[in-house]
């Protein structure tokens, strides 16, 4: 079992993504924006020669979409046989956490409680795992 | 039917090996609904392919153990220990038995009535009976299993793996392209270059091409299909398939591979009645399957029509009830079309009995997820008592596209060009955009239809202050009976584009067919036309215009076919034939530049002659016409392109050849029509290098010779040869033989005129064969005779 995360900062916040979805993490330059899209795709982006769809994380927290930073750091994603970049703020480490995943907090705001799926303690810090299928396609858990 | 046992083989295969972990976890939790229908779902695709495989024993298990299996999902039997044992035994069974037909023997006999046996009973364990194969000894199977493997399965991930790479070279390529372009690099280099383009160019082509696949791979099986499946149920059905041709991606020929089965299975079964029923209600005994494909606009459509019973909406509600899969009050609630949608739920039939064909309710649960799994659609078109038409609409992903690409609030779009019928200016005079009730009508040449702006369509920002002050407009026809007028900013090229589908968030709009990356390396969106029609409702409104277009072609005028109407720099309307005219094109004016006596155009990395100018306009644009006649490339400089008519049939011929080939009547105005032919041969420069006449120049070989003299020969229409004095007849036959300077020998054999420069003009006057170096008159004057003579 692979108990690797990787922690990045939205919004201002650190939270935790299971490796095991990640593929790399990317630099983005620049992103072509996708007219008439839901909010929170940000764009499209080249990767060699993929086109990834760039989903601005810090839209479902705070419901501001974010003006990409030239090099700003997007996690490489592959759901559902398509891959995406997760635009975050910061990427900071690769933690090993053991332990369960505790469920969360009944008092997280909305955003938070959309794409957050658990709490994770690794030493004395406690993060937000968060659920990269649910920030790549929102409708499927609402109609869920 | 060979390579169909082996795909048959190949895949139960594969289905085994990802199926035995679901099968450990399933023995563990016998309860696990997911694991019971993939397991279900294992044995119905089993039974099914082996149904027309003719492959009675693999059907006997998977039948039996289907059986059983349906009863557990429907609960009417618990999933003992001694069930999944009986299951797993019969699984087990079929994998040992693809084994041995894989090592191209013949089945052994022997019945597996213990295993069905045992499937009933649900109690006591079992004793499992080895498979009476005569077992082989190792390096024999093994040596037998080499043999019969011929082809190999490719995983899709490798060769998208590999198109990736390609793709990926294919940019470097262009970076290196730039680099060579800014620092000046010797020929060598660009030489190697060039190969390396080609090679890249050829790879990526073949491999695009694997994926590639005629849509006659899933259809020449069906004729067995169906003959198989009639002759189970006693029934007469004509079956007729169209579009073989249609290319599709290999991935999407898999993939409705099944669907398509379950489709023509239901419609034999269900669908088509008896003879004796058919003939009592007035119907051929033969009934009618028609399976046709075709490619519209970036989907591929499939049709699967019967005239059958069609769909009964009142018992698929009654058997909805009964399954428990809705209640009473949610299907009072339904519409007809959600009535009908009710076929596609899990777990529901028709079928009044189990047949070994169909109607256990797995299918078209199953033929929709598949479908809809690679961004395609279902839709069903019943016509209760006269039959059912199924439209299945795939997409065509990971094709090479031809695409414009047009420019609208400052972004690039792709557009496929299957979809463009013409593109206009809104400045031509033969278009008229018009309000009406709210909406905007774009007449065109008497054609009335919908106007759009792409910005709007997308939200977008108009471009406040565009480079040009017109629009472009492109007529666009989203489907057959579908037409409408895009405005976008401008229409940048064309080009053709690998397109890939987007993310599931951005194709759910329906406004892009997928994505794309072109040269640039910037993303770009391919659009849908008829998701932009979809976006500008104009669907419900139906067609404006039906009178035009349609009657006009229904009965066709002979005539001249068409024609370009424009304007000469001159002010002078002239029409020219439209087929030799590729494309129109607002070139810069630094482009052109006056040599050798010619306007001539920087384009496409050629120089090319610009027929109609005679010095470099001062505007910063000129318009251009690309004439073509397959194999050369012209410009002719225009002032502007005013129409597309129709040529009369009758063109008055000029009374003397030359640029205007004839006068052809246009209601009362007598138009110039230019001669095409004319035009390239005017034109069209100098016959290539090999077609003609050689000069040999004799002498050494000495930089007079090879860069003052050659090139004058060459100029005169020669291919011009140098031999030193004392060479053998290399073979060629040169018309003309120039020997350099008074001292150098002349060659014994020589055939053709002979002509002997001199170094002094004191020597010359001796024979007429001898000429000063610099006298170029006589010089040229002996060429140009002897090629009259060649060509003579």
């Amino acid at each position: 079992m692979n108990n690797l995360y990787l922690i990045a900062v939205i919004a201002g916040e650190t939270v935790a993504l299971p490796t095991n979805q990640v593929d790399s993490v990317v630099k983005v330059r620049e992103s072509v924006p996708v007219p008439s899209a839901a909010p929170f795709i940000s764009g499209l982006f080249a990767l060699r020669s993929r086109v990834l769809t760039l989903i601005d994380c810090q839209f479902f927290v705070t419901g501001e979409p974010i003006d990409l930073v030239p090099g700003q750091p997007a996690i490489v994603v592959n759901i559902g046989g398509c891959s995406y970049g997760l635009l975050v703020d910061d990427v900071l480490d690769v933690v090993q956490m053991t332990g369960q995943a505790m469920p969360l907090p009944g008092q997280l705001p909305a955003g938070w409680s959309d794409i957050g799926r658990g709490l994770l303690q690794v030493a004395d810090a406690t993060y937000l795992m968060i659920d990269p299928e649910y920030l790549v396609n929102p409708s499927t858990r609402r109609a869920a | 039917m060979d390579d169909l046992v082996q795909e048959f083989i190949a895949e139960t295969r594969e289905t085994l090996d990802a199926l035995a972990s679901e099968l450990v976890l399933w023995e563990q939790d016998p309860q696990d609904s997911e694991r019971l229908a993939s397991i279900f779902r294992f044995v119905h695709t089993v039974k099914g392919s082996c149904g027309f495989l003719n492959l009675p024993r693999f059907e006997r298990l998977s039948h039996a153990a289907e059986d059983v299996l349906a009863q557990v999902r429907d609960g009417r039997r618990e999933a003992s220990a001694a069930l999944v044992d009986a299951v797993l035994a019969v699984i087990d069974r079929i994998g040992e038995l693809i084994i041995v037909m894989e090592t191209g023997e013949a089945l052994p006999d022997g019945s597996d009535a213990d295993l069905i046996a045992a499937l009933g009973r649900s109690d006591e364990p079992l004793e499992i009976a080895q498979p009476k194969a005569a077992p082989l000894p190792d390096d024999a199977r093994g040596a037998a299993r080499r043999q019969a493997i011929r082809s190999i399965r490719v995983p899709l991930d490798l060769i998208d793996h590999l198109m990736n790479g390609v793709s990926d070279m294919v940019l470097a390529r262009n970076e290196v392209a730039r680099c060579l372009r800014d620092e000046q690099n010797g020929a060598s280099l660009d030489n190697a270059f060039e190969r390396l383009s080609a090679c890249i160019a050829d790879m990526r082509d073949a491999i695009g091409q694997t994926r590639m696949q005629r849509i006659e791979r899933i259809f020449s099986p069906m004729p067995r299909l169906v003959r198989d499946l009639c002759a189970d149920l006693g029934k007469q059905v004509d079956l007729r398939t169209s579009g073989n041709n249609v290319e599709l991606d290999r991935e999407m020929i898999e993939m409705i591979r099944d669907p398509l089965t379950h489709i023509i299975r239901n419609s034999i079964d269900h669908g088509i009645e008896s003879p004796a029923a058919r003939r009592i209600i007035g119907k051929p005994e033969t009934g009618r399957l028609n399976i046709s494909a075709r490619q519209s606009g970036n989907q591929i459509l499939i049709e699967i029509a019967d005239d059958g019973r069609g769909i009964d909406t009142d018992k698929l509600m009654s058997r909805a009830l009964t399954s428990k899969v809705r209640n009473a009050a949610e299907i009072n609630a339904l519409s007809e079309r959600a009535r009908l949608e009710l076929i596609f739920a899990p777990g529901l039939s028709t079928a009044d009995s189990v047949t070994a064909v169909s109607g256990r309710g797995v299918g078209m649960d199953v033929v929709r997820s598949n479908i809809e799994r690679i961004g395609g659609s279902i839709d069903l078109e019943n016509n209760p008592g006269k039959g059912l038409r199924v439209i299945l609409r795939v997409p065509l992903t990971l094709t090479i596209i031809p695409c414009l690409t047009v420019r609208a609030g400052g972004q690039e779009f792709a557009m496929p060009r299957s979809a463009i019928r013409e593109i206009l200016f809104d400045t031509n005079n033969q278009v008229r955009i018009q309000q009406v009730g709210g909406c905007d009508l774009a007449h065109i040449r008497g054609e009335c239809l919908p106007y759009v702006a792409l910005e709007t369509l997308l939200g977008l920002e108009l471009n406040p202050d565009p480079s040009s002050s017109y629009r472009t407009i492109i007529t666009v026809n989203a489907a057959s009976d579908l037409r409408y007028a895009l405005g976008v900013e401008e229409v940048i090229d064309h080009e053709e584009l690998v397109v890939r589908p987007g993310a599931p968030v951005i194709m759910a709009d329906g406004l892009y067919a997928g994505t794309t990356l072109p040269d640039n390396g910037r993303p770009m969106l391919l659009l849908d036309p008829l998701g932009l029609a979809h976006r500008a409702q104009l669907n419900e409104r139906g067609r404006l215009d039906p009178s035009t277009g349609e009657d006009a072609q229904a009965t066709p005028v002979p005539d001249g076919g068409s024609a370009l109407l424009f304007r000469e720099t001159s002010g002078d309307l002239r029409l020219i034939a439209l087929s030799a005219v590729e494309r129109v094109e607002d070139v810069s004016t630094d482009r052109l530049a006056i040599a050798a006596g010619q306007v001539r155009v920087s384009i496409d990395g050629e120089s090319r002659p610009v027929i109609g100018l005679s010095a470099v306009p001062a505007e910063s644009h000129v318009k251009l016409l690309h004439l073509t006649d397959g194999r050369m490339q012209l410009m002719y400089s225009v002032d502007d392109v005013i129409d597309i008519v129709r040529l009369p049939a009758k063109v008055e011929p000029a009374p003397r050849p030359g640029l205007v080939g004839g006068i052809a009547l246009l209601g009362d105005l007598q138009l110039e029509v230019l001669d095409v032919h004319w035009i390239f041969s005017s034109q069209g420069g100098a016959p290539s290098e090999s077609e003609r006449p050689a000069c040999r120049l004799i002498g050494q070989d000495d930089p007079w010779t090879r860069n003052i003299l050659a090139p004058l020969v060459a100029a005169a229409g020669y291919r011009p040869i140098l031999t030193s004095a004392d060479a053998d007849d290399d073979g060629v036959d040169a018309v003309i033989s120039i020997i350099v300077g008074d001292a150098a020998p002349a060659p014994v054999a020589l055939r053709g005129q002979i002509i002997r420069l001199s170094d002094s003009i004191s020597s010359t006057g001796q024979d007429c064969d001898t000429i000063y170096r610099y006298d170029r008159a006589a010089l040229l004057g002996r060429l140009i005779a002897g090629q009259t003579r060649q060509a003579g």
